[in-house]
């Protein structure tokens, strides 16, 4: 068994549902209608999408795990680690593919010339997120996280170290602390997660 | 020569400060089928778990082929299965049911919570025993809501995997479902495990629903009693 059968396990179980999928669909082409009129607009085009993303990729494992839903996976012989990077990829991967989606938007409306969908702040803040998210979720509910999520942003501190501050920005910009810090944070959070899938306990909940 | 799959040494689990049990030892062979009887609530669902890895006890140890549960599932094909109510409803019949070996296992095409609950156990059943290969079946209340022909054919898949050299372990909190099915009888009661050897709780022939019903009876009426591995010391009937 490999991460690649843990892809396809929770592709099967709906870890995004459709309307989730629907809202980047509609952000994409909201986007591509927006960059096909104004190439500049990409940063405007990219924060619906990783305001979706917070939430998107908030997708919990344990309580899932705890109803016995992935018992069939993790006794499959996927080793832990593989479970868990692959529940991280499919949480993530809508938010990803929407991004890339619009950066290539933003190349081809502006033959080139403008690249804030790739600049390092948006990779920072796209990736970043992502991660942030799905780790700060593993312990709870997606409903739990996007409650969690909008209280973040009524904090004082969340203005400054927002990631939407950071889309758009370049490495050399007076950003760069921001970057910096969304990236520590993202590393940090993302192995604490991976490594509580690895060693944590599965209790079902109908048995405790 | 006794070809030892799944070995289980002073073995106790808790729940916080909750202790579930405590001090079970047994082993189980290969083609050795256990069954794990107790009341609800005595910790059978907790013991299956911590057999297929998903949980660590708090004492004691548990060794499938020498390894520990979670590096064994890698190297043994293992089946585990807790009820219906671990399928997740939202996805399609045909879908799970290929997900364990890549083949269909049923052409259902509608949501599985949509489907009668014996149906999703039969579907929940079928797709962790369509792995190839089974060394350790662990199967958690098989027969729950399961009609005749499901219940047979559960019984015929269970006998022909341990014939093929697979270690069962099942457990049910009604000694009917596992009545001269078992080598090896667990009651868990009391937070504490009573293992007969089925040619020990009935000499005559095989064990019957009414014997294990009796014995599960003296041992919940006994609340002090210790371990005990005889029949004798239950003061069964011939």
């Amino acid at each position: 068994m490999t991460v690649v059968y843990a892809v396809r396990y929770f592709i099967v179980v709906s870890l995004v549902p459709r309307l989730f999928l629907a809202g980047f669909i509609v952000a994409a082409a909201a986007a591509a209608v927006r960059l096909t009129g104004n190439p500049t607009r990409a940063v405007e085009s990219l924060t619906p999408v990783l305001l979706l993303q917070l939430f998107v990729a908030s997708s919990g494992y344990r309580l899932p795990a705890r109803r016995g839903h992935y018992d069939l996976l993790v006794t499959s012989g996927a080793p832990r680690w593989q479970i868990a990077v692959a529940h991280c990829l499919v949480s993530v991967a809508p938010g990803i593919v929407s991004w890339l989606c619009i950066g290539v938007l933003e190349l081809v409306a502006s033959h080139g010339a403008q690249t804030a969908s790739f600049a390092a702040g948006t990779f920072a803040a796209f990736v970043g997120s992502s991660l942030v998210a799905w780790s700060a979720a593993v312990y709870s509910s997606r409903t739990a996280a996007a409650i969690g999520w909008l209280l973040v942003m009524t904090l004082p501190v969340a203005h400054f170290m927002s990631p939407l501050r950071i889309l758009g920005t370049h490495a050399d910009h007076s950003d760069r602390f921001v970057i910096l810090f969304v990236s520590g944070m993202a590393v940090l959070a993302f192995v604490t997660a991976v490594t509580s899938i690895v060693r944590g306990a599965t209790p079902l909940e109908a048995a405790q | 020569m006794s070809d030892v799959l799944l070995s289980v040494h002073d073995l106790g689990a808790r729940y916080g400060r909750r202790e579930v049990f405590h001090g079970l030892t047994f082993q189980v062979s290969a083609n050795q089928s256990l069954g794990v009887i107790g009341p609800n609530g005595s910790g059978k669902t907790t013991l299956l778990r911590v057999i297929a890895g998903l949980l660590w006890p708090s004492e004691g140890d548990v060794r499938v082929r020498d390894l520990q549960p979670r590096r064994a599932v890698s190297r043994v094909n293992v089946a585990y299965f807790a009820g219906d109510f671990t399928l997740p409803g939202s996805v399609r019949a045909c879908d799970w049911g290929s997900l364990a070996t890549g083949n269909a296992i049923t052409p259902e095409r509608r949501r599985i919570r949509t489907l009668s609950r014996g149906t999703r156990q039969l579907l929940g059943l079928r797709t962790v025993l369509s792995r190839s290969h089974l060394g350790l079946v662990v199967l958690d209340e098989p027969w729950e809501a399961l009609d005749v022909d499901a219940s047979r054919w559960l019984l015929r898949t269970i006998e022909a995997k341990r014939d093929r050299g697979a270690a069962v372990v099942l457990a049910s909190h009604d000694p009917q479902d596992l009545a001269g099915l078992c080598d090896l009888y667990l009651f868990l009661v009391n937070r504490r495990g009573s293992l007969f050897k089925a040619h020990e709780l009935s000499t005559a022939g095989p064990v019957t629903a009414a014997l294990l019903a009796d014995v599960l009876e003296r041992l919940q009426i006994d609340a002090t009693a210790q371990l005990r591995t005889s029949r004798e010391t239950l003061s069964l009937p011939a």
